[in-house]
């Protein structure tokens, strides 16, 4: 991870809010896109994307300024969105109805191509197989487009790691999509 | 990376997610910058409740320095009988002129007579009833296993259910008691004291005189008025200063002296002083707080 990373997380950790606004416009996008793959509504991404920075900064005094930002972002935001979708079975409950976790945006079926019904399933996959460091890796690798290197600097984490992430992401998905394939 | 075929094929299709398009983050974070805002203005409004129920926690920020933590705990140290008496014991007072009556949590009724100071431990009738008593007071003591203890400069009054007056001034101590049996003592000794009896102990300790209640309406104080047997005039000035808050003068000293006999009623002042002066034959004059026996 960069050094100027740490420099603001030292930063906002000593409540400098101009170095939080850095770190937001940093991250705020590639947060937002993270977010909405999971959940799949604009509107609910970005109540969470703003409540997980929100929540950054009320607890900035406990940051740890070494540590991968975006692991400390992308796990906040991932406890939201089952915080939501938890409150959301409740809701579904008391409808009769069965919940439909990370249901689809695609509603009309004549609309859906064979690719973008793959693409929905390794998307289901994703959200819901996936363990969390593994989900972080794969959805910044295929959905922001970073590469390796650029992953493991985010992340804080070796190449070597990413890559096995990867590699078993796609394990993984292939297992699981053997009639899709 | 090694992929075999079907592994290319979801890398390629996990690239092809659409996404909408990501909103403005400068209008995001205005949102955003707002909220800070309102959560900190809550968060200072927490704090400051904090402070104010914690109240060791003001001195919090005073621990960063080690001489101001030396500074503060020589403070505590010294502080803490005063902090002690403030956080364990509740004091009430009549001040002069006054006369204060207290129900106790236990039934228990204390008249406080004027000038006097009564303070009770908070746990009053949980594991204890005690009470320290500076000046006069009648106790009316409800029944209870507990024993009744009144703590004074002169002794230790301990009873179980009863009613009894403890005067305990600087020109001595007295206990009378209506009802019920009282123990007195006092460093070693003590000394059990039935209805309709009344000791009295000099400031010196030097005599103690234990006599039959003087009068049927014991203590005077009580009925609103001056018991006086043999009493100078000087120490019954003494009582009715107290009582009414007032300031006696003597234009002559030799009038200090006299001595007076009787019961006098007490409703109000000018009644007291013109009984005073039709028994001794002295004309007073009363300007305001101030008044001048001739």
């Amino acid at each position: 991870m960069s050094e100027k990373e740490k420099d603001l997380l030292k930063r906002v950790k000593n409540s400098d809010k101009k170095a939080f606004r850095d770190l937001f416009s940093d991250y705020h996008d590639t947060l937002f896109r993270f977010v909405m793959y999971r959940v799949q509504d604009s509107d609910l991404a970005q109540d969470i994307t703003q409540e997980t920075f929100l929540r950054v900064w009320k607890n900035r005094h406990s940051l740890i300024p070494k540590k991968s930002f975006f692991s400390l972002i992308a796990r906040i935001s991932t406890n939201l969105c089952y915080d939501h979708f938890r409150h959301m079975e409740v809701r579904n409950r008391h409808k009769d109805k069965i919940p439909e976790y990370g249901k689809s945006h695609y509603d009309d079926p004549e609309s859906v191509s064979q690719a973008n019904m793959l693409q929905e399933k390794i998307q289901k996959l994703v959200n819901d197989k996936l363990p969390e460091k593994c989900r972080s890796i794969f959805i910044l690798s295929r959905v922001e487009g970073y590469s390796n290197p650029e992953i493991a600097e985010i992340l804080n984490l070796s190449i070597r790691t990413v890559e096995n992430q990867i590699y078993r992401a796609l394990k993984l998905l292939k297992k699981n999509l053997k009639n899709y394939l | 990376m090694n992929l075999d075929k079907e592994q290319k094929i979801l890398w390629e299709a996990s690239k092809k997610h659409k996404l909408p398009p990501t909103p403005n983050k400068n209008e995001i974070w205005d949102q955003l910058a707002q909220q800070i805002e309102i959560s900190e203005n809550n968060s200072a409004q927490e704090i400051t409740r904090y402070k104010i129920s914690k109240k060791w926690f003001l001195f919090a920020p005073l621990q960063l320095n080690l001489n101001r933590l030396f500074a503060f705990s020589v403070f505590l140290l010294l502080s803490s009988p005063i902090l002690y008496q403030y956080y364990y014991f509740d004091t009430i007072s009549a001040k002069i002129g006054q006369i204060e009556k207290i129900k106790l949590s236990d039934g228990s009724l204390v008249t406080l007579n004027s000038e006097s100071n009564l303070t009770y431990n908070k746990n009053y009738n949980i594991s204890n009833r005690s009470v320290n008593l500076i000046g006069e007071a009648y106790f009316d003591i409800n029944k209870s296993d507990i024993p009744f203890k009144i703590s004074t400069d002169f002794g230790v009054v301990t009873v179980l259910g009863t009613s009894f007056n403890i005067r305990s001034r600087e020109d001595g101590f007295e206990v009378g008691v209506n009802s019920g049996i009282v123990e007195v003592s006092h460093k070693k000794s003590s000394i059990k004291l039935s209805k309709g009896q009344l000791i009295k102990i000099t400031s010196n300790f030097d005599k103690k005189v234990l006599s039959e209640k003087p009068y049927p309406n014991y203590p005077d104080w009580m009925n609103q008025k001056f018991y006086c047997n043999s009493t100078t005039l000087k120490e019954l000035s003494s009582e009715i200063e107290r009582t009414f808050n007032i300031e006696i003068e003597f234009s002559k000293p030799e009038l200090e002296t006299i001595t007076v006999t009787g019961v006098i009623d007490a409703p109000d002042l000018q009644t007291v002083l013109h009984t005073i002066s039709l028994l001794t034959q002295h004309e007073f004059k009363l300007e305001g707080v101030r008044c001048t026996i001739l």
